[in-house]
């Protein structure tokens, strides 16, 4: 994109990155793919709540499924949250490289523009197990998360496998209680407002994941 | 050549989010002038800001700012010049500093990174100057008609990662300069108002805040800290011209010896 650093003339504050990583593989067909889709404009609307939020987050989704950018990194006014449908089978480690790239590359704007910026969320949501190779991407999370360029969340929904999460995400992965995608939209948000007003002086606090099955 | 006396104006002010985390203001500043062997000032300038993550950070912050411009206060009374202060010698002062943590600690049964902090120095004399710099913050200083930063922040990666006088690249990752010309006036802050003083972009000083905020420092007829200017700053940092950009604790010390 030939115009495409205007964004940082016109909002030169720090950026908070997060990426989400959404299953919508066949089996998210239903109220889960619904609920989901709730969770994406609410997600939107408590961003849009916080003025400092709408100025530093910045959003990008990915789906697997095949996998597809829908979204790439942007501030919540201008993030739509899109109309998800599910299909197909869960490409969750292509997915996962997919998105790296896209933190990469994003990563290398800030820096060529004089952005400061704060750690990258990764925020992976599934329902089942990858159909596609996985080794390379939990290679590329775990080198990524040692040497801390970002940080990877894994949050399983229903029958999803909790093992295969386990070796990917370096993290414990948590697992929603029922489909309480709008519980876990409103936490990433306010974790969100948090971690991009924090500063040397101020940790970010982060609430405690109440969508989380216990 | 001589010139006017240092006339100063420094001020401390707590930051929302430390409010509202019911967090003392842990950034801390320091103001003294020795006599060097000619009976020439030496002003000296020191400014911290402490780790919210550390347990101790705003009692960190004021050993610190006040541990070193002591340090420098006896090397000045003992007859060093600042036009001799190397790099070794600060690294000394910088080790001595953090002793005087380890003391602290150990008396309160506390760990040295409970004292984190940064720290950024300005030792002045007639034709000499030497700048100090562990983290993030910066110093400013006339350039020209314009004006310029010592040291661009120490910022790692992350907006909200930085280096600390307590950590183990403190000494090897210090800023250290030493100008021998007469430097006129200075600014020295924390990285609470960093993105409204500094244009990141282009990394540099933005120069309509310095010229607005030195004239009067320069008019002040007072002689070293002017108290009543002093408390005029603290009230601007602590009003919605900054706090609505920042909710950070932020200090800020103006000192000038030119007359308007």
């Amino acid at each position: 994109m030939v115009f495409g650093a205007s964004e940082f003339a016109d909002n030169p504050e720090p950026r908070c990155p997060c990426l989400l990583l959404l299953d919508t593989s066949g089996s998210m067909e239903g109220p889960a793919i619904e609920e989901l889709n709730n969770g994406l404009i609410l997600f939107k609307h408590e961003l849009c709540g916080d003025s400092l939020a709408m100025k530093r987050v910045e959003v990008a989704l990915v789906t697997f499924g095949p996998v597809r950018t829908l979204v790439d990194f942007q501030t919540p006014d201008a993030f739509q949250p899109p109309r998800l449908e599910a299909s197909g089978d869960t490409p969750m480690g292509a997915a996962i490289i997919a998105g790296l790239e896209m933190i990469r590359h994003r990563k290398t704007a800030y820096k060529a523009n004089g952005i400061s910026y704060y750690r990258p969320w990764v925020f992976l949501i599934t329902d089942g197990a990858p159909t596609d190779p996985w080794d390379r991407a939990a290679e590329m999370v775990r080198v990524g998360e040692e040497a801390k360029g970002f940080s990877f969340f894994a949050v399983g929904v229903d029958q999803a496998d909790m093992d295969v999460l386990s070796g990917i995400s370096v993290r414990e992965p948590l697992k929603l209680a029922g489909l309480r995608f709008s519980d876990l939209f409103a936490w990433l948000s306010s974790s969100l407002s948090n971690l991009s007003r924090s500063h040397v002086s101020r940790p970010p606090d982060l609430p405690p994941a109440w969508w989380a099955q216990r | 050549m001589s010139g006017a006396s240092w006339r100063v104006a420094m001020a401390s002010s707590i930051g929302q989010s430390h409010v509202a985390a019911a967090q003392p203001c842990q950034d801390a500043h320091f103001h003294l002038e020795a006599k060097d062997a000619d009976g020439r000032p030496v002003m000296v300038l020191t400014a911290a800001d402490g780790a919210g993550s550390a347990a101790l950070a705003e009692l960190g912050a004021s050993l610190a700012c006040e541990t070193f411009a002591r340090l420098v206060e006896a090397y000045v009374g003992k007859g060093g010049r600042v036009a001799a202060i190397e790099r070794s010698l600060v690294e000394r002062w910088i080790n001595g500093l953090v002793y005087r943590i380890e003391l602290d600690a150990k008396r309160s049964g506390a760990a040295v990174q409970d004292y984190s902090c940064t720290l950024l120095a300005a030792v002045i004399a007639d034709n000499s100057a030497v700048f100090v710099q562990i983290g993030d913050g910066a110093m400013v200083i006339p350039a020209g008609t314009g004006w310029r930063h010592v040291f661009w922040p120490q910022h790692g990666e992350f907006a909200n990662t930085t280096n600390f006088v307590t950590s183990e690249r403190a000494v090897p990752e210090m800023d250290f300069l030493r100008l021998d010309e007469a430097v006129q006036e200075i600014a020295v802050f924390t990285d609470g108002i960093e993105n409204l003083v500094l244009q990141k972009a282009s990394r540099t000083a933005h120069a309509p805040f310095f010229d607005s905020m030195f004239p009067p420092v320069r008019k002040s007829q007072a002689s070293g800290v002017d108290a009543e200017l002093s408390q005029a700053l603290d009230k601007y940092l602590s009003g919605p011209t900054i706090t609505s950009r920042t909710d950070d604790d932020k200090t800020l010390i103006l000192a000038s010896r030119r007359r308007s």
